[in-house]
This record gives C-alpha cells, structure tokens and sequence, in this order.
C-alpha cells in the first residue's frame, strides 16, 4: 500500500503549517491552564479526590474538544481540494498512488501532525496535574490522552472527506465550516427541531416527555460521542445521556454506544469523499 | 511489439464542449514522439487522459498494454510524468520531493544523483517553494526520472527554460531513449519537438490533423513552393485541369486572374508553360519555399484567431490533413 508514502509526506508538509503552531501555542497554554484552574475550583469545595480527578478530565476534554476540532478543520480542510486547486495534485497523482490511497494518508499524515500537538498539550498538563495534585491515575491519563487521539482521528477523517468531496478549497472551506458549525454549535437546536417536527410542530411541555430518540441525536454528533467513548474508558465520569436524560432507554444512549458514533463519522464523510473523488476528473 | 501509447477513437467532453474527437494515435516502443499544437487544442487533456487524472468519454486508451483507467496505479509505477499546470509543495525541499517520488515508485534511486542530473543538486535543501519557474520545471523532471520508467510523458518540457536549459532537457531525453524508454513531449513550438522527435502528431481545436515523421514533413514542404501567377484572363476550367494533371502538383486554387499552385519546385516551369499552353498569357508570377514553420502555421491555421472561433476555422486544417495524405 503506498498510503504510508503519502502520509509521511503529508506529515512533513503540514507540520510545517504556521496556523497549526499558532493553535498548538494556544491549546498548550489552555490544557495546562484547565489543570490549574482545576486545582483552584477543588481548593474552594474540599472533596473527595478521585472524584475530583474525573472532573478535571471533564475539564481537560472541553478544552480538547474545541482544539480538536477546529485544528482539524484548519488542518484539514484544504487536505485533497487544496491540492486539486494548486495543481499539486497531478504531482501526487502523477506517481503511483490510487485516489484511496491519497485519500487514507492524508487522513493519517494529518491525524499524526494533530497528534503531536494533542500530546504536547496534555503532557504539559501533565507536568501541571504532577506537581499540584495528591492523587491521580497515570492510566487514566493514558486512556484519556488514548480516546482523545481517536477523537482528533475522527474528526481529521470527516475534514479529509468533505474536502476529497469538492473541487475547490472554497467550496471545502465553506462545507468544513458550515458542518462545524452545525455538528459544534447548532445540534442541540437540530435534535430540538427534529422534535418540533415530528410532535406536529410543537414541543412538549417538559424535557422528560422528549422522545428517547432526542437523545439519541444529542449523543451522536463528534463531540457527545467523544465524550460518551470518554465516560466508558474512565468509568464514572459524567455522560451526555445521563446527564440530560436519566437513565439509558435505549441501547444507542449506552456510553460505550459513542464509540460507534465515533466510527461511522469516521467511515462515512471519508468514504463518501473517496467515492466522489475517484470518479472526478481534475 | 504492442505500441506504448495507444488511443482510438478517443473523445473528450467538457459538459457541451468537446474537448478532443476522435483522436487516433499510435506510439511505438523507443520513440520520442512530439505532440504539436497550439495552446489549448487538447494537447494536455489528451495527456491527463493517459495519466487518468481525467477519464475519455469515448473511444479506448491503451497506455503500456494497461487501461489507464483500470490499472492506473500499476501504469503510473513504470511512467514518468511533467504534467502541466502543476504545483510544487512549497514548505518541502528539493530533495525530499524527489525522495517523496523515489518512495512512491518503492524504488532506491539516490535523490542527490537525480538532482544532480536535471542541475539543482546545489538547491537540494532549500524549499520548492523559493525556486524559479526553470528550477521547479527540473525538479518535476528528476521527479518523473526517478525509477526508471519505461514512458515518460512531458507536458510543455521547457516551460521556463532559457535555451541552456531546453538544451539540456533535450539531452536528457536523448539519454533515457538510448536507456530504453519511450518519450511523449508534448509542445507549442514546433523547434523544440523538431530537434527531438522521431515522429510528430499536430493537434488542433482537438483534432489530429497530421501524424508523421519530421523527415516526411519536412520532405513534404522541404523542396516545397507556392508558385502566384497572373494572367490576362479568367483561367477557364481547362487551364486548372491542365496544371492539376502536372506530376508534383499538391493543390491549385483561383482567385479572379491569379492563380495559386502549391508544388515541388522543380514543377514550376511546367506550370508555366501549361498555362500558356492553354491560350492564357502569364503577365507576372511569384514564387516562395514551404518551411516547416509555414506548414504548421497552415495545420494549425492562423494562430491570430481565437481559439473559441468553432467549427468552421477548424474546417481548413481538415482539408490540410487530407492534402498531406495523398
């Protein structure tokens, strides 16, 4: 397979990205500052401290949860249509590589390159969690670090698809961002008007008469499933389901069920951008 | 021995434009075969289409035996493209384009040594990005060199060269034929290809108006000549009849009193004299040589038109094609 050739001059190239630098910068300084602001929210409610430990990775994987994704998307969302753009796409293409190949290592040359940046930030805060904390979980740390990685995977792999699905960067620009926008910031208002919809456009009175299948769509988007695939690893800590809903109804509001959100966005958008892709002309 | 590049009936369609029709072509083991024509006649859309970076619309494409579109990753591995329109990856070095190129064909040529062949082995480890247009143009050729591959196809080769350049260009693709490959070099300006080629096609508006070797053409309008005479009369029927029934004669046309004849020139004479024979009185007559630049210019038709002009401009370089053929 000649995607390891693609991917490894991925990795070289899009390290090099100074927009990447700039949002490793930033979420160093917010991973670590998570874990210190930690401490000082635990100092003012004395608790419990393994407790306190499983809030801290809520913490962490907020600020994670924002880095992931628009790091993914800046460094994404050019991966294939830039390319096709630029023309350097016929030099890519000009060797032997097939379109999926091309495709599957820049999602690994792009999700390797996040990665660097992910470990650099968690293992700062690292460095913050040892210094000022009694107890804590080097497993859980690793697990959390662990499902992070998935995480910043996935969401590359969606970028990668939408943009091997287009032809320009400005069309993949406008696709990445209004899918953000939407899956980030507007699902929980998507779910609400599904309801509206399907309860004959009105809502019903109380959250509790909400269909289970709500919460099905609450829990589904990128970011509910990365935290849904959290709470399973790190056994205990707060999920999307239970926290809005009460207890499981059904098997899709199940934590471990984020992971397999996780992995149809990680098959789907790519597999739909590898099939456009290959039938385009460039 | 099956030919290396093999299209039949190819057509190439552009939403309602037609990019390529009916294109047929056959390049033999061990050639460098020009592709003439001017900018935008489909030259590197027939290109793209060897390389499946875009797919025919009609008719078959046969690239080393494989169909680009079914085996384009195996064809790809022993091809070495200069494509047009390319970008280079400006955050990354000379050298690790080649060794980007050496690692997709899996092969281990030394990315120095072909650096060093095309001429910027001193910019190795600087980034593509700060290269010149004529350094860039290398690069993508030590690119296209590496793994030796048994067909090379370059798209406009010396698109930024200065002449040294072209020059060396040119010595390189006479070192990979002498290797055993096979050279596809497609171009606008008829020179670069008649130093090279064995064998030239001339495309125009997405027809192929004329395949052949550069000694056949050259010899077609090497002793060629156009022969203007003016005579006291309308020439009549009879007169035309006579100097087509000439031996030499390639085509003859009329405009009120003059006469044009396309001939060798050792039939000019005879013209003469056939006119005059038939009761006409020649009052003036001018001759010119055929170069090889003029026969192109006529496939290719007045290259001051605009290319959009459609199907009727195309109509006289049909009629060109035909003449060549008898």
């Amino acid at each position: 397979m000649s995607w390891t050739a693609v991917a490894r001059k991925d990795f070289q190239d899009a390290r090099l990205s100074r927009s990447l630098w700039l949002l490793t910068g930033l979420f160093v300084l917010f991973a670590a500052g998570m874990a210190w602001v930690y401490t000082e929210i635990e100092a003012l409610g004395a608790g419990d401290p393994e407790l306190t430990a499983l809030g801290l990775y809520d913490f962490l994987a907020s600020s994670a949860t924002l880095f992931v994704s628009i790091a993914a998307l800046v460094l994404a969302y050019k991966a294939v249509a830039g390319e096709r753009d630029s023309g350097s796409v016929k030099l890519l293409l000009g060797l032997p590589h097939s379109r999926l190949d091309v495709v599957l290592g820049k999602v690994v040359g792009r999700t390797a390159t996040l990665a660097v940046s992910i470990v650099l930030g968690f293992v700062v805060a690292l460095g913050v969690i040892v210094a000022l904390y009694d107890a804590y979980s080097l497993v859980d740390y690793a697990l959390f670090v662990g499902v992070t990685l998935l995480f910043a995977l996935v969401y590359v792999s969606l970028m990668v698809g939408i943009s091997a699905s287009v032809s320009t960067s400005g069309k993949a620009a406008a696709l990445a961002f209004g899918t953000f926008v939407v899956v980030e910031l507007l699902w929980g208002a998507v779910a609400t008007a599904a309801v509206y919809v399907a309860n004959g456009f009105a809502l019903p009175a109380t959250i509790t008469q909400y269909p289970t299948w709500y919460f099905g769509i609450v829990s589904l988007s990128p970011s509910a499933a990365y935290q849904s695939a959290l709470a399973t690893v790190l056994d205990g800590a707060s999920t999307t389901g239970e926290v809005i809903g009460g207890t499981a109804e059904a098997v899709y509001l199940e934590p471990w069920f984020g992971f397999v959100w996780l992995a149809l966005w990680l098959v789907v958008p790519l597999a739909v951008g590898a099939f456009r892709f290959n039938r385009a002309d460039l | 021995m099956a030919s290396v590049i093999e299209l039949t009936n190819v057509t190439k369609q552009f939403g309602d434009v037609t990019a390529l029709r009916d294109v047929d072509l056959a390049v033999e083991k061990g050639e460098v075969f020009g592709f003439l024509g001017p900018n935008g006649a489909g030259k590197s859309t027939t290109i793209d289409m060897l390389l499946d970076f875009i797919r025919p619309t009609g008719g078959e494409i046969r690239v080393l035996g494989m169909e680009p579109k079914h085996e384009s990753v195996e064809l790809r591995k022993r091809v070495g493209i200069l494509p047009d329109g390319y970008h280079v990856y400006d955050r990354l070095t000379g050298r690790q384009h080649v060794q980007f190129a050496i690692d997709s064909k899996a092969g281990d040529d030394d990315p120095m040594a072909l650096l060093e062949r095309v001429g910027i082995a001193d910019a190795a480890d600087r980034k593509a990005g700060g290269y010149s247009k004529g350094m860039t143009q290398r690069l993508v050729l030590a690119m296209a060199l590496a793994g030796d591959p048994d067909l090379l196809v370059l798209d406009e080769p010396t698109t930024g060269l200065d002449p040294a350049g072209a020059r060396e260009m040119r010595e390189i693709i006479r070192e990979e034929v002498a290797r055993g490959a096979t050279v596809f070099f497609s171009s606008h300006i008829l020179e670069q290809v008649e130093a090279v080629c064995d064998r030239v096609a001339i495309l125009n508006r997405g027809e192929l108006v004329a395949v052949d070797t550069i000694d056949n053409l050259r010899e077609s309008v090497g002793d060629g000549a156009t022969l203007t005479v003016t005579v006291d009369a309308e020439p009549t029927a009879e007169t035309l009849d006579a100097i087509e029934a000439l031996p030499g004669i390639s085509s003859v046309g009329v405009t009120g009193t003059t006469i044009t004849v396309h001939c060798i020139s050792s039939a000019k004479t005879a013209v003469l004299d056939a006119i005059e024979a038939t009761g006409l009185h020649v009052s003036d007559f001018t001759t010119e040589r055929t170069s090889l630049e003029d026969l192109f210019l006529k496939y290719t038709g007045n290259s001051d038109e605009p290319a959009e002009s459609g199907d009727d401009a195309a109509e006289p370089a049909t009629d060109a094609a035909m003449e060549v053929e008898q």
